[in-house]
């Protein structure tokens, strides 16, 4: 068993449901017209989850999480190029090594993980897709990346607490 | 710290990493389009998907029939009963005559271009950082799709095939700056590239680019696909002129184009799997 940010052994079987939990929020942000767009976009639950999962379980529970989370992200991502895969390790392992060498342990560490997390994972994206990829310009970063970041950042709230009731984290 | 880094849990992440990438890139090289891993994981997530998806969309026609039925019965009491009853009836009366117009428009298409041969597919999913460049259809190569087939509704064109699973498919929409497609005006016949503009796509719309400076398109003209490069037929309706962009220090001009199709509310395709003088990138 591992052992959690607050010292207790987290249980493999919360890892399962927090799988499964996982799984359904891919399902979600994936499914057109099931989230209400703000501003033409729409949030990336996978990110809150794997700060949340970063303050809560550590870096080996991120870290290992990030590599699933990226492997299903790449399905819904052209070209397929195992940009998900590297960014999501990465970001999941990112949070847990902060987690634990900030003693980050509250909601609003999460909080500034999940920040973190999406300015990283969305400049990574700009920088492959649209400039890399496409030949863009900043305004594509401005007009679509920084609101897609505050509404991702906005689903922290429900998502840490979702997370912390599952993995049984009373610290 | 330190120990996470020699840990077998990191050294796992590292090495696993490394082969998929290793792999897709090689099989890129070779042709594939589509990595493995996404191929398999694309296998068993996509039928989930589509469930949702359907569930997804009868739940909003059962909300709108409800709003429908409430509506008749605040203004005739005595029909409410006769309207709740008929309220199942009317759903799948929806779905069918959906279903229907769907295919009855897809029939037309099809007198028009007798050579064309269709697949049909479902959205089901979409890149969630993706601002309708891509979303994701559930039918695949076993459905006879391959790797830029063009997608159309009744309406027009819809983008091409970028990614082809065994049960799933990737489409690029004309929205995305990395699709090109060869256009003309309906009315002058003056050709150009119509592509993706992330300034644009704010506005769902596109650019249509090199005209010629002496160009006579006009706002509200039909653009069409010219056909040139075999990769879409020609003739399919991409959107009308909005707006047309003079540079002075240019010698071509270029025109924003609004796309026949709301990609907002896209839920059903057609993939043209054969056409005449199809070819282009292979």
């Amino acid at each position: 068993m591992s052992k959690s940010m607050y010292g207790k052994k987290i249980k493999p079987f919360r890892y399962v449901i927090l799988s499964v939990v996982m799984l359904l929020l891919f399902l979600w942000q994936s499914t057109p017209r099931l989230l209400p767009e703000i501003l033409g976009v729409t949030p990336i639950f996978m990110l809150p989850l794997l700060a949340s999962v970063g303050v809560m379980a550590g870096e080996y529970a991120s870290g290992l999480f990030g590599f699933f989370i990226g492997l299903l992200m790449d399905v819904y991502v052209t070209p397929s190029i195992c940009f998900n895969l590297i960014a999501m390790t990465v970001i999941g392992i990112l949070c847990g090594l902060l987690a634990r060498a900030l003693k980050f342990k509250s909601f609003f560490s999460a909080l500034v993980l999940c920040v973190i997390s999406s300015v990283i994972y969305y400049l990574a994206y700009w920088l492959v897709y649209r400039v890399i990829l496409s030949g863009d310009t900043a305004y594509y970063l401005l007009s679509y990346s920084l609101p897609a970041l505050i509404y991702t950042t906005l689903t922290i709230i429900p998502i840490f607490f979702i997370v912390k009731l599952i993995l049984n984290n009373k610290g | 710290m330190k120990q996470f880094f020699t840990s077998r849990v990191f050294k796992f992440l590292v090495s696993a990493v490394a082969v998929l990438v290793a792999i897709t890139v090689a099989l890129g090289f070779i042709g594939y389009k589509i990595s493995p891993q996404s191929n398999l994981i694309g296998m068993v997530i996509t039928p989930v998907q589509v469930v949702i998806t359907k569930a997804s969309s009868s739940v909003e026609r059962f909300l709108l029939a409800v709003a429908r039925t409430e509506q008749l019965e605040e203004e005739n009491n005595r029909l409410r009963e006769q309207l709740s009853s008929a309220r199942s009836d009317l759903i799948d009366l929806d779905k069918y005559k959906s279903q229907n117009e769907f295919y009855g428009q897809f029939l037309q298409i099809k007198e028009e271009h007798p050579d064309f041969l269709f697949s049909p597919a479902t959205v089901v999913s979409a890149d969630a950082a993706a601002t309708y460049d891509s979303f994701v259809i559930d039918s695949g190569s076993s459905a006879g799709i391959a790797l830029h087939d063009p997608v159309i509704t009744a309406e027009g064109l819809v983008g091409y095939i970028s990614e082809v699973g065994d049960t799933f498919s990737t489409v690029t929409t004309i929205l995305s700056p990395s699709l090109s497609v060869g256009s003309m005006d309906s009315r002058t016949r003056e050709t150009g590239v119509l592509s993706g503009d992330s300034v644009l796509l704010k506005d769902k719309m596109c650019r249509l680019s090199y005209l010629s400076r002496s160009s006579t398109v006009a706002i509200g003209d039909y653009i069409i696909t010219s056909g040139s490069g075999n990769v879409f037929p020609q003739g399919l309706i991409i959107g009308t002129i909005d707006h047309i962009d003079k540079d002075d220090s240019s010698i071509t001009i270029s025109a924003s184009i609004k796309p026949i199709i709301d990609f907002s509310e896209i839920s059903q395709v057609m993939v043209i799997t054969q056409f005449s003088g199809q070819g282009g990138l292979k």
